[in-house]
């Protein structure tokens, strides 16, 4: 009873290949592809935010007006105007044609800071998570100095003292969200790697850099996409918060929040003209966190 | 797949490499007949003592001794099997033969050379012999990673060129009885027995001479436990291969070894040939666990199980570890600490039952102490 009583050596070998050449190499990119198309939800989104992206590329062939130049005579219209039929501004400008041309600075300033801070967030937090000790509690304390300021007051100091326009709003922000990032990836980190694959990346003798490169990002990316899809709303609306300061776009180049601000004055005369810039603005964060949500659900197929 | 050949054709670009910074100290090449080390011992490990700070308070720290003063040798080409309750620092054994923790105590000397010398780039010389397999099967892959990906790995670290990854995956995905087109597949695609021969493949990948299983097939079911320890004693007869086994299933470790190590709290107290395990166990703590193990006839009286739970780590009992639990402990035990003796031919034990004149062993013959071998 003591001893385990052998099967036949060769059964062991063939017990796990029952198939023979039955076995059919697989494709993880297809895999994932099939199950993100099975989510109704993430391919809406995702069509949305192409159409968006679109639209803001292609804006000098489908605005119908210039979006700087006003007309006096046509101030405030209503949705449904023969000539503007999503209306016009305070000045008379056409909002649909602004709002075509807007969507090129406004994505710009919604994702480009994402990615950045994304980078230089993984980095930081992968290299504290992984180090620990003095380098971690060194790089994640001087992250936790950024926490002090309001990320508005940290994104206007930095912008002013970067000078005006969308290239020092585009650094500001992306500074804003690096320790939140870092955060979020030293965390996953710290759950990685005491993983048993690491110690065998380990034992096979790698160093660090590939190991982190290897072995670690790919199993920290999930969380981080989806908390960094989440920031590309808010980073649309920083953007124009430091518009309507003066530190970002100059008017009159048309910007989602910029316009936002500025048809503030007019929400009792024209409410959902007002409110127009608020819902683009809206549906792109929407569109993002749904995309990233299904993404990461198409990718976990872990939990299939 | 185990001539020399083979093995050229696999690594075409190290085995120069390899041949100057072993130096004259057999190595890589062994594996081959005619290339013989000149002592069979293949693993030597002397007096390995590791203790963790653990935080007691905000300023106050203590210890805890995972593994205290164990020394065992493993021959060239056989199984020592390591048993023991969880907690009684297997597993860190292990990591520190491995070199993942550092020891605080002790050497550990693969074919007697120490491993601390291999340092910066001959480390990899010490990598690509000693391996491990682990204990989960699904967080030892990565899930990131295909299962060709992952095998690749440690011979992508190792210069190893992208064709030649290829092929050899292919090969050791045979080898490990599944099928090449499996490289194409995720962990989670398969199942606990496939990972686990994906685990294998992996630390074959590039050829060890000695593989670490830490408690390599506890975690799978009854019937692919069998099928993975067969795929063990097969991969062993084809390639030569020296096993550290750790389990803390005394029938597996029964069943795959030549030598048996038990280990109580971070001490070794009883080493001996896996036959004389169960025939004549001589350590209360052996006889204990031995004692444990459910029966299938019915009729069967069990002894009485150990007592009491296994005491922590951090404050452990003076003299002999075992004695807050021992049946026949005596005072002697609280005092000092019984040492490793013969007490049959190559039967080591630590107890003070056998301590020369001692009370409970005087009709037993005096054994003279030696260094325990396997």
């Amino acid at each position: 009873m003591v001893a385990l009583s052998p099967p036949s050596p060769a059964g062991a070998a063939a017990a796990f290949n029952p198939g023979g050449d039955l076995v059919a190499p697989r494709s993880y990119l297809g895999e994932v592809r099939a199950r993100f198309m099975r989510k109704r939800a993430g391919v809406v989104a995702l069509t949305g935010l192409t159409a968006l992206i679109l639209m803001a590329a292609l804006a000098p062939l489908i605005a119908p007006y210039d979006p700087t130049i006003g007309n006096a005579v046509q101030r405030l219209r209503p949705i449904g105007d023969t000539l503007h039929p999503l209306g016009t501004d305070e000045q008379g400008r056409d909002i649909l044609s602004r709002l075509i041309w807007g969507g090129q600075l406004s994505l710009l300033t919604g994702f480009v800071p994402v990615i950045i801070a994304t980078t230089i967030g993984t980095a930081i937090g992968a290299t504290a998570g992984y180090m620990r000790g003095v380098v971690g509690t060194v790089l994640m304390r001087t992250m936790d100095m950024f926490y002090a300021f309001p990320a508005i007051m940290l994104a206007i100091a930095i912008s002013a003292s970067l000078g005006v326009g969308a290239r020092s709003t585009i650094i500001a922000i992306s500074i804003v969200f690096v320790p939140s990032i870092s955060r979020v990836a030293e965390a996953a980190t710290k759950r990685v790697i005491f993983l048993e694959y690491i110690e065998a990346a380990r034992l096979s003798g790698a160093n660090t850099r590939t190991i982190i490169f290897s072995q670690v990002l790919a199993n920290i990316f999930n969380p981080i996409f989806i908390y960094a899809s989440g920031l590309v709303g808010l980073s649309i609306v920083l953007a124009s918060g430091l518009s309507f300061l003066g530190l970002g776009s100059k008017p009159p180049t048309p910007e989602w929040g910029f316009m936002l601000n500025s048809l503030r004055g007019s929400i009792y005369l024209q409410p959902w003209v007002a409110a127009l810039p608020g819902l683009f603005i809206f549906v792109t964060s929407m569109c993002c966190n749904i995309v990233a949500d299904s993404l990461r659900d198409a990718l976990d197929i872990r939990d299939a | 797949m185990t001539t020399t050949e083979d093995r050229t054709a696999a690594m075409p670009d190290e085995t120069g490499q390899l041949a100057t910074t072993w130096g004259s100290t057999s190595g890589w090449q062994t594996h081959s007949p005619d290339v013989v080390a000149k002592s069979d011992h293949l693993l030597d490990v002397s007096h390995l003592g590791k203790r963790f700070p653990v935080r007691t308070g905000i300023r106050s720290k203590s210890f805890v001794s995972a593994v205290d003063d164990v020394s065992f040798t493993v021959k060239t080409g056989t199984t020592l099997g390591i048993v023991g309750e969880s907690g009684c620092g297997k597993s860190t054994t292990a990591r520190l033969i491995l070199g993942l923790i550092e020891p605080d105590d002790g050497t550990v000397a693969f074919e007697g050379v120490d491993v601390k010398t291999f340092t910066g780039g001959r480390q990899k010389i010490l990598r690509r012999n000693m391996q491990m397999v682990f204990q989960d099967p699904y967080s030892a892959l990565n899930p990131r990673m295909s299962v060709g990906e992952s095998i690749a790995f440690p011979m992508k670290v190792h210069g190893v060129s992208a064709n030649d990854r290829k092929e050899r995956v292919a090969q050791l995905l045979s080898q490990v009885g599944l099928h090449p087109n499996h490289a194409s597949y995720y962990p989670h695609q398969m199942s606990g027995g496939q990972r686990q021969r994906v685990n294998i493949a992996r630390a074959l990948a590039l050829e060890p001479r000695l593989v670490v299983a830490d408690e390599a097939v506890s975690a799978l079911d009854k019937s692919v436990q069998a099928q993975v320890l067969n795929l063990f004693t097969d991969l062993q007869d084809q390639l030569s291969l020296t096993y550290l086994f750790i389990s803390h299933d005394l029938n597996v470790v029964q069943y795959m070894s030549d030598n048996v190590l038990v280990m109580y709290l971070g001490q070794a107290v009883e080493q001996c040939p896996s036959t004389s395990l169960y025939e004549e166990p001589l350590h209360p703590y052996t006889k204990a666990l031995i004692a444990s193990i459910p029966s299938v006839d019915p009729d069967q009286v069990h002894s009485a199980p150990l007592e009491g739970e296994i005491p922590s780590p951090l404050n452990p009992p003076s003299g002999c570890r075992f004695r807050t639990r021992c049946p026949v402990a005596m005072d002697i035990c609280a005092v000092e600490r019984p040492v490793m003796r013969e007490e049959r031919p190559d039967h080591f034990v630590a107890c003070h039952l056998y301590d020369t004149g001692a009370p409970m062993s005087a009709s037993k013959a005096p054994a003279p102490e030696a260094a325990p071998t396997a």
